[in-house]
């Protein structure tokens, strides 16, 4: 006898609409939810506000100037050299730096300094001589206490730079050939044929595909096994057999594998909301708001600014409404894949307590994927020193393998490592495996959901797929 | 006619649950199947239900395909199964509406049900909150909302106490009142005596009985007998040819060939002077066919 196969999935928008509503108002999805909202807020927050605390601003300015404001309310400048100029002191003075006389002595001036207020410093230039010759030159700067000690860094570096180009100069050299001499060089090696990245370039070519992986690992694997414990928890707590009696099991399948893959990327939305809106409030207080003043203001960059935006540009300047699709596509296909095999391993047992057992395979699936997709990333890591992009084979595998691919392909997209054949011939392949991961369990979800008794092992299912 | 099943054979590898399984329901009442623990009978109702496929024979209601999907069918499960995390009216709304059922109408009838069965306190509780007999309620609720035409009842009483299960059983003669189509299996036999007319006895996917219950107890005719005196009745038992199955404090119980080696037995005793307390001649109990048979057919 056949089975009437007519409305073979009928039922599974109702078995979707009840998994869906069912699922958001438990308290685990609430609490997570919160908890997740809270790392990213914490994580975003903290990358844009810390380092500005520390004090990594002062690389990175809208203005490509370094326009610290030097917090020194006096600076006693004594020159035992003679290098230092009055020139040298008026340009000092331009930079920020408060210059202000006395005819105290330098200890004179020292013991003071002990007893004043904040705010104030002695810098003094003192060569250093060996018979007569000049070895150096020694910048000493005494500050009172409480003083800002960016502000007296900036001040002695103001002070530093001055004695060495008064000391080429006076060499014979021109102001020019100072600036020219000061030009910097980098050291990379390329392999042949490979594009070349700024070091800038490497480092978002190397944290994007890291934090993507890691986020679609998470919200992938973690969805699958919610479908595996809920399709168990059905079995097990035998409510299969009452929807069995208005759904064929592959509606409940349906259902459930596309309400939670509904819930998983709304939570992935909801990640990118909250990280967005993060940075976008803490911008103003944060190192953000200097990279977005500095985009802004791409043309008017100069060094390693110049270089932080063209490493952005290259990196996300190819970023379409093609490419969001896509990456939709492949976080559903993604999460197809692994939701019905989490699917299969719900409904291969009859107890509870099996679960986390038979979920082993299905584990070591999803940490071989992720690893392929992220330890390429790790593995290339000296490339940072060289800046060389990467060519790793096992990358490379790592986009075409389809127990990997979801993971890895967002970021090759987003970064434009792969280019657009390449992906659409990717995606391609997870379709097409996710199309026969469908049929075989479409095939075998039927004969198991009903089976009570010891729990099924992966070769007993396979063997299930193969009968006719 | 309205449920035929004809001939259904499963087979799991070189194990055979249900073996050409046929009856039919022409009219509505209740059908027993019964049978001892893996005799097939679950198995049956889940190919019945349509939730397995058999290898072979099929199932029809009102002559066409039996399609679970396309009819009103209430199915309440021998191990019950609720969610044990959601609310009770969450989830009967649910099953309600998988079988096609329009919010309110569920309401309206889940409503009705809650109230017969008492359990109106449970609505928005968690189903892990509930004790076993209420949550036993519950599903009956959810099999009995949609109204369904075929009810199939599988241990319906089993582990409830004495009120609860008159209360099932007021239900269910209630539903019959109403023509519909029940399929009950137990192994309260008694039970099954006071609701089918007609039965079929499963032992290890083989039909070993089957027919209305009064026709096949008639066949049997009155051949259980049991005789309580003040006094010891073996002896004249003995020289009628019968003997005793079995002693209780009720009385000495025989089976006997006919009706006349019965009376025999009785003219004996009044001859004797012992004083009678009971004499019962009467048809075998479904629980004594039901034993009789499944035992002929273990030692075959």
């Amino acid at each position: 006898m056949k089975n009437n196969n007519a409305g073979i999935a009928r039922g599974w928008k109702k078995v979707f609409s009840f998994t869906f509503t069912q699922y958001i108002k438990t308290k685990s999805f609430i609490i997570g939810t919160i908890i997740i909202s809270l790392i990213v807020i914490l994580i975003v927050g903290g990358i844009n506000i810390i380092p500005k605390v520390l004090g990594a601003s002062d690389e990175i300015t809208g203005s490509g100037n370094q326009n610290t404001e030097i917090l020194l309310n006096t600076v006693y400048l004594t020159d035992n050299s003679g290098v230092i100029t009055g020139e040298d002191r008026e340009a000092l003075k331009t930079s920020g730096l408060k210059l202000a006389e006395s005819d105290k002595s330098t200890d004179d001036l020292i013991s003071e300094l002990s007893q004043a207020e904040e705010g104030q410093a002695l810098i003094t230039v003192t060569p250093e001589e060996l018979d007569g010759a000049v070895l150096g030159y020694a910048v000493k700067t005494f500050y009172s206490p409480g003083t800002d000690g960016d502000s007296v860094d900036t001040a002695s570096g103001l002070v530093t730079e001055i004695v060495k180009y008064r000391n080429i100069v006076d060499l014979g050299v021109s102001p020019e050939d100072y600036a020219a001499s000061q030009r910097y060089v980098t050291a990379s090696k390329i392999e042949a044929g490979s594009d070349e990245w700024s070091i800038f370039e490497t480092m978002i070519n190397y944290i994007v595909p890291m934090v993507f992986s890691l986020v679609l690992f998470i919200l992938i694997f973690a969805y699958g096994q919610t479908v595996a414990q809920s399709i168990a928890t059905e079995k097990t707590s035998r409510v299969m057999e009452l929807l069995l009696t208005s759904v064929r099991p592959l509606a409940i399948v349906i259902g459930k594998v596309l309400a939670m893959g509904l819930i998983s990327l709304l939570q992935f939305i909801l990640i990118g909301v909250v990280g967005g809106a993060t940075f976008l409030v803490t911008a103003p207080f944060g190192i953000g708001g200097d990279l977005m003043n500095m985009l802004q203001n791409a043309d008017i960059q100069v060094g390693e600014n110049a270089e932080i935006v063209d490493a952005v540009n290259s990196s996300f300047g190819s970023l379409s409404p093609l490419t969001f699709i896509l990456i939709l596509v492949i976080f559903i296909l993604g999460f197809l894949f692994f939701a019905l095999i989490a699917a299969l391993v719900g409904a291969s047992i009859s107890r509870m307590e099996d679960l986390a057992q038979a979920m082993q395979p299905y584990s070591l699936l999803g940490v071989l994927g992720f690893y392929l997709a992220y330890f390429p990333v790790i593995f290339t890591m000296e490339s940072i020193d060289t800046g060389a992009a990467s060519t790793n084979p096992m990358q490379i595998f790592s986009y075409y393998f389809p127990v990997s691919s979801p993971f890895a392909l967002p970021s090759a997209l987003l970064l434009g490592t792969l280019s657009l054949p390449q992906v659409i011939i990717a995606t391609l392949i997870l379709a097409v495996f996710v199309a026969l991961v469908a049929v075989i369990v479409a095939r075998v979800y039927e004969m198991i959901i009903l089976h009570n008794g010891s729990r099924l092992k992966f070769g007993d299912i396979i063997k299930m797929a193969g009968r006719k | 006619m309205s449920l035929k099943v004809d001939n259904i054979v499963k087979t799991y590898g070189n194990y055979t649950a249900v073996q050409g399984l046929s009856f039919e329901m022409n009219e509505p009442g209740v059908f027993a199947l019964l049978g001892t623990n893996g005799a097939g009978k679950t198995t049956s109702i889940r190919i019945i239900l349509g939730m397995l496929s058999a290898d072979s024979g099929s199932v029809t209601w009102h002559g066409k395909p039996f399609c679970t999907a396309n009819e009103s069918i209430g199915y309440l499960a021998e191990e019950r199964g609720l969610y044990p995390k959601y609310k009770i009216m969450d989830q009967l709304l649910y099953f309600a509406s998988l079988k096609g059922m329009k919010r309110p109408d569920a309401q309206r009838a889940l409503d009705y049900w809650f109230e017969r069965l008492g359990v109106q306190e449970y609505r928005d509780k968690r189903a892990e909150q509930l004790s076993k007999g209420n949550q036993q309620k519950i599903q009956l609720i959810a099999a009995l909302a949609p109204n369904p035409e075929l009810l199939i009842l599988d241990e319906p009483l089993s582990g409830l106490d004495p009120v609860n299960a008159e209360l099932f059983k007021s239900v269910i003669r209630d539903e019959i009142k109403q023509n519909k189509f029940v399929i009950m299996s137990s192994h309260q036999m008694s039970t099954i005596e006071e609701f089918c007319r007609d039965i079929v006895i499963l032992n290890k996917g083989k039909t070993v009985l089957q027919g209305n219950l009064n026709e096949i107890k008639k066949g049997y005719g009155r051949v259980k007998l049991t005789v309580k005196c003040e006094g010891d009745i073996s002896a004249m038992a003995q020289e009628c040819g019968l003997a005793v199955t079995e002693e209780t404090p009720n009385g000495s119980s025989f089976n006997v060939s006919s009706e006349e080696q019965a009376h025999a037995l009785l003219h004996r005793i009044m001859d004797s002077g012992m004083p009678l307390i009971k004499y019962e001649l009467r048809e075998p109990t479904l629980n004594e066919i039901f034993i009789e048979k499944v035992g002929e057919s273990d030692e075959k």
